[in-house]
């Protein structure tokens, strides 16, 4: 499988993406790209389109007009196959909560149509790489946050994808389970995946992202590298090249 | 982009949604325990309260007390009778009793019975406190009325005996008027006032009895007349009939509530939880999900159902002590086969509501009005005397319900068996379709799309085209107002109800629906005039149609009174309608007004969503079943095939119209011809020869249709054909 991946291109190529409700457009004309081997941070205030945005990429959510490329796949053409490439993770897509991270994982996996000894096999070494063994056999309605999202992030991994598209995968976790969300992520990258996520903790973007996407009302207000975003704004930081650049109402010195 | 669902990846969503669903224990409560617990407790229950106080009134001695001056022989008798003990009262106020004019029933008595001397002693009369105070003359005043109130209040008494003696004058004997005063909303008082009562008859006919001897009569004297009831009813079949009622509104409740748990479970509680959008996610396509997730629902209410069955007749059977209640296994096999399309259509709809809220909660509101509205044919069933007619078989729920009642009694005509199932499946299968449409539906899954938005918003923006929902939407309309329609306007007699219906209902009905969106409607009606070759085509196969398919009316072959019926109706029954009228209203009207909703519309929706062979194959299906009988299923649904084919072949509505309006002409000339009982056998058996000759004419049209280049598509189509 990953043969036929070497020779598509490994990454992401959104073009012109555009997405409407009704007379609302929520994304607008958005393209860029993500290489293997490569993070990038998708970073916009609340309403943004930044969760329609990763939608449509992960292919659970139509385009109004544009063009997707996972893989080399055209999602509007090869969806099902585009789905295989993608391990997608959002506040939105939770495990089965009276089945085990166990259970969950060879269940989603045999929805990807593998044979079932090999799930077996995978979930288990997923199980001991993310060290679950301890709640590996319990509901997930009984696990802690943090491992709760560790069992996600095996589910998204057990049909070993090429693409991951991670939406706010660290918000309301602690330092540690944040931490380990993290090293996760560059371990990924340093193995070759190609990673998109969007989250609000500018200190992550700063210390994970290749290249960041600042949007706003659907459309890329900037992109670069957190250094260069910096030095463009002649910010101290990413939080200040943040709010330099989206426009907001300062909370302070109004108070008159 | 996907051929067929791959039945392996169904069936581990299947298996994973049951295995979730199972481990709540709300569901396996719902559906497994609470049947097996239910009914026996209920039953205990029953027993203890209804049943103890049936029992316990009936052991109990009913205290009496007797006032006024009655015989002492009378006296004797009662305190000699079995439960019945005779207080003494010393505080009974003085009971003066107005005189009594007794003279009217004894001039009435006089006139309708001759026998001298007046043979009865005893005017018994039952007086109720609660009515007391228009009752003269006990208790005649306030005071006594409250006295013996508190008396049968108090418990002290349970009943009260007032007698005054009269002379009877004209035979020279006394007699005695007997009052017997109760309470009817206290059962031991009524109890106590029946047994009182019947043991005064007991010694009234003992005095009777004396009197007679001493005149030298017998007492068959006067018992000119014995009455005796028999019921004919088997006791089983009468302990059937009180479950009649009471057995399909269980069930069919139960059905309900088992499918709803599960369906909003695995629809809006997935989405409140976060895994329909991760099921989204992966490579497994939404019919397969859709589909493994239907099934789970129905095995589940399956289930439940088969535990309520299992359950209820073991309770009644063994537990209620009515052993010769025989609820024979074939019986309970058919119940279960009529309940089973029923659990796929309840399943079908409720995921299709239930997927619309974003919680478990919202959508038990969701689903809430379709359970009211699920419980109303259950409830039906309470009337008495509701019996399944071919109409109320198309009514899903209904028709279920009414069968299971009437076949607890008596066996049901097997044609309304097979069409209340074949009518629950087609609804299913429809229902499925749609919620699979549903489920397609973005706005829908990720909750931006209110049901009530998507579902009931008629806006004609929404609905540039008709489509499959709106066709089959439509068609329900129909149904239901062509049956109001004929109910409306039987009395007027066919040759009114017809035209009625078909010009209002069928030809009106489409029309402003196309009206009200704006649609093309030479376009949605294919409006197109056709070439002479067609014409030629549709002359060929309108005359000949109903010979080359007459063997498929014999598939089902319907019993004689079907067939002489039919006749009749062809012939608009007991009427000398002229050959012109006829053929105006059976053939003619229809063929225009059926065509343009069926051919028309409703096709033009199918053929929007679905690929042509399924829409052709739906629309005819439809037809057929619009028909409302078994017998005439086939050969119309056959009929519907053809003229779909045309239509959508031709693009022009008029060859169908045609079509229609020669085949029905055929059978209105063939009925008036060959309509006697002598020629009966000659319709139901067409020699060979003659069906291979029209066979051979029809597919002379049907070719020269096929060899004639397709007209392009009416409207866009949303699947490519």
């Amino acid at each position: 499988m990953r043969m036929m991946d070497t020779l598509h291109a490994s990454g992401i190529v959104a073009q012109h993406l555009t997405k409407q409700y009704g007379d609302f457009t929520a994304v607008s004309d958005l393209s860029f790209t993500v290489n293997a081997g490569q993070i990038v941070g998708l970073l916009g205030p609340n309403g943004a389109g930044k969760t329609t945005t990763l939608r449509m990429l992960a292919g659970i959510m139509g385009l109004t007009t544009g063009r997707i490329e996972i893989c080399g796949y055209d999602i509007q053409q090869q969806l099902l196959a585009v789905r295989r490439h993608i391990g997608f993770l959002s506040g939105d897509t939770q495990l089965y909560r009276r089945l085990s991270p166990r259970e969950n994982m060879l269940y989603f996996g045999l929805l990807h149509d593998l044979p079932r000894k090999e799930v077996k096999q995978h979930s288990q070494a997923l199980i001991e790489r993310f060290e679950m063994q301890a709640f590996a056999d319990r509901p997930v309605e009984k696990l802690s946050s943090g491992q709760k999202q560790r069992a996600n992030i095996a589910r998204v991994l057990i049909h070993d994808p090429q693409v991951l598209i991670l939406d706010e995968i660290t918000a309301s976790l602690d330092i540690i389970s944040s931490q380990f969300i993290m090293d996760f992520l560059r371990d990924s990258r340093a193995r070759g995946h190609c990673i998109l996520f969007s989250t609000h903790i500018m200190s992550e973007a700063e210390y994970l992202c290749d290249d960041i996407l600042l949007i706003y009302q659907g459309a890329i207000l900037d992109r670069g590298t957190p250094d260069e975003l910096i030095t463009r704004t002649q910010s101290r930081n990413l939080t200040e090249a943040f709010l330099s650049r989206v426009p907001h109402v300062a909370t302070t010195g109004t108070a008159l | 982009m996907m051929s067929l669902p791959r039945r392996r990846i169904v069936w581990h969503v299947f298996r994973t949604e049951v295995l979730n669903v199972m481990r709540d224990r709300v569901t396996l409560f719902f559906s497994v325990a609470l049947p097996f617990l239910m009914w026996p407790l209920l039953a205990a229950l029953m027993t203890q309260t209804v049943v103890g106080h049936f029992l316990r009134l009936e052991e109990a001695v009913s205290s009496v007390a007797v006032l006024g001056e009655p015989p002492e022989a009378l006296r004797t008798y009662l305190q000699e009778t079995e439960k019945l003990m005779l207080i003494q009262l010393d505080d009974a106020p003085a009971w003066e009793l107005e005189p009594i004019d007794n003279t009217l029933t004894s001039k009435a008595d006089a006139v309708t019975n001759p026998i001298e001397p007046k043979p009865s002693p005893l005017t018994s009369d039952v007086a109720n406190t609660e009515t007391a105070s228009e009752i003269t003359p006990p208790p005649a005043d306030a005071k006594q009325r409250e006295w013996a109130e508190h008396l049968i209040g108090e418990e002290k008494i349970n009943a009260l005996v007032i007698s005054h003696p009269h002379i009877d004058s004209e035979n020279g004997v006394t007699n005695y008027d007997a009052w017997i005063v109760y309470d009817s909303t206290d059962s031991s008082s009524t109890k106590a006032a029946s047994r009182l009562k019947e043991t005064l008859n007991n010694w009234q006919q003992q005095v009777v009895e004396t009197r007679l001897e001493a005149q030298g009569l017998a007492h068959s004297y006067i018992k000119p007349l014995n009455i005796t009831q028999k019921n004919l009813a088997s006791k089983e079949k009468q302990s059937r009939s009180s479950l009649g009622p009471l057995l399909p509104y269980i069930l069919v409740i139960m059905l309900l509530i088992s499918s709803f748990h599960p369906a909003i479970e695995m629809t809006a509680g997935e989405k409140e939880h976060g895994t329909l959008p991760t099921l989204l996610s992966t490579p497994a396509h939404y019919l397969e999900l859709v589909l493994g997730k239907y099934f789970a629902v129905v095995i589940i209410a399956v289930v439940s159902v088969a535990a309520n069955m299992v359950s209820l007749t073991g309770v009644l059977m063994f537990g209620l002590g009515q052993a010769d209640l025989n609820l024979s296994a074939t019986l309970l096999s058919v119940i279960f086969l009529i309940l089973l399309p029923l659990a796929f259509l309840f399943s079908a709809v409720a995921m299709a509501v239930a997927v619309f809220a974003n919680s478990y909660r919202e959508g038990q509101n969701l689903l809430s009005p379709l359970m009211i509205f699920g419980m109303l044919p259950a409830f039906t069933t309470l009337l008495p005397d509701l019996e399944l007619t071919p109409s109320l078989a198309l009514v899903p729920a209904f028709n279920a319900s009414i069968l299971i009642k009437q076949l607890l009694v008596e066996p049901v005509a097997p044609d309304l068996i097979a069409l209340t199932i074949l009518s629950n499946s087609l609804l299913a299968i429809l229902a499925l379709i749609f919620t699979t449409r549903v489920f397609a539906s973005e706005p829908v899954i990720f909750g931006s799309g209110g049901l009530l938005n998507t579902l009931l918003s008629f806006r004609r923006s929404s609905y540039p085209y008709p489509n499959a929902s709106l066709s089959l939407f439509l068609y329900v309309l129909l149904l239901v107002l062509a049956f109001y329609c004929s109910l409306g306007l039987t009395r007027f007699g066919l040759h009114i109800q017809v035209p009625i219906m078909q010009l209002t209902v069928f030809l009106g009905l489409p029309l402003l629906v196309s009206w009200y969106f704006h649609w093309p409607v030479a376009r949605i009606f294919r409006l197109r005039k056709p070439n002479w070759r067609m014409v030629l085509a549709a002359v060929l196969i309108g005359n000949t149609a109903w010979l080359a398919f007459s063997w498929t009316s014999q598939l089902i072959p319907p019993p004689p009174e079907f067939t002489q019926k039919m006749l009749e109706m062809l012939s608009l029954t007991n009427d000398d309608y002229s050959m012109f009228t006829l053929i105006v209203i059976i053939a003619v009207l229809p063929g225009i007004c059926e065509e343009f909703a069926f051919r028309g519309l409703i096709l033009s929706g199918f053929l929007r969503s679905f690929s042509p062979v399924w829409a052709i194959v739906f629309t005819a299906l439809c037809f057929g079943l619009a028909h409302m009988s078994l017998y005439r299923f086939i050969p119309t649904a056959v009929l519907g095939i053809m003229l779909g084919y045309v239509a959508w072949k031709t693009g022009s509505i008029w060859l169908p119209v045609l079509i229609h309006i020669l085949n029905n002409a055929n059978s209105v000339w063939v009925a008036h011809h060959f309509g006697g009982d002598a020629e009966m056998e000659q319709l139901t058996s067409v020699p060979v020869s003659i069906v291979l000759g029209a066979m051979i004419f029809c597919g002379a049209g049907l070719w020269l249709v096929y060899r004639e280049p397709r007209a392009g598509e009416a409207i866009p189509t949303q699947v490519p054909s």
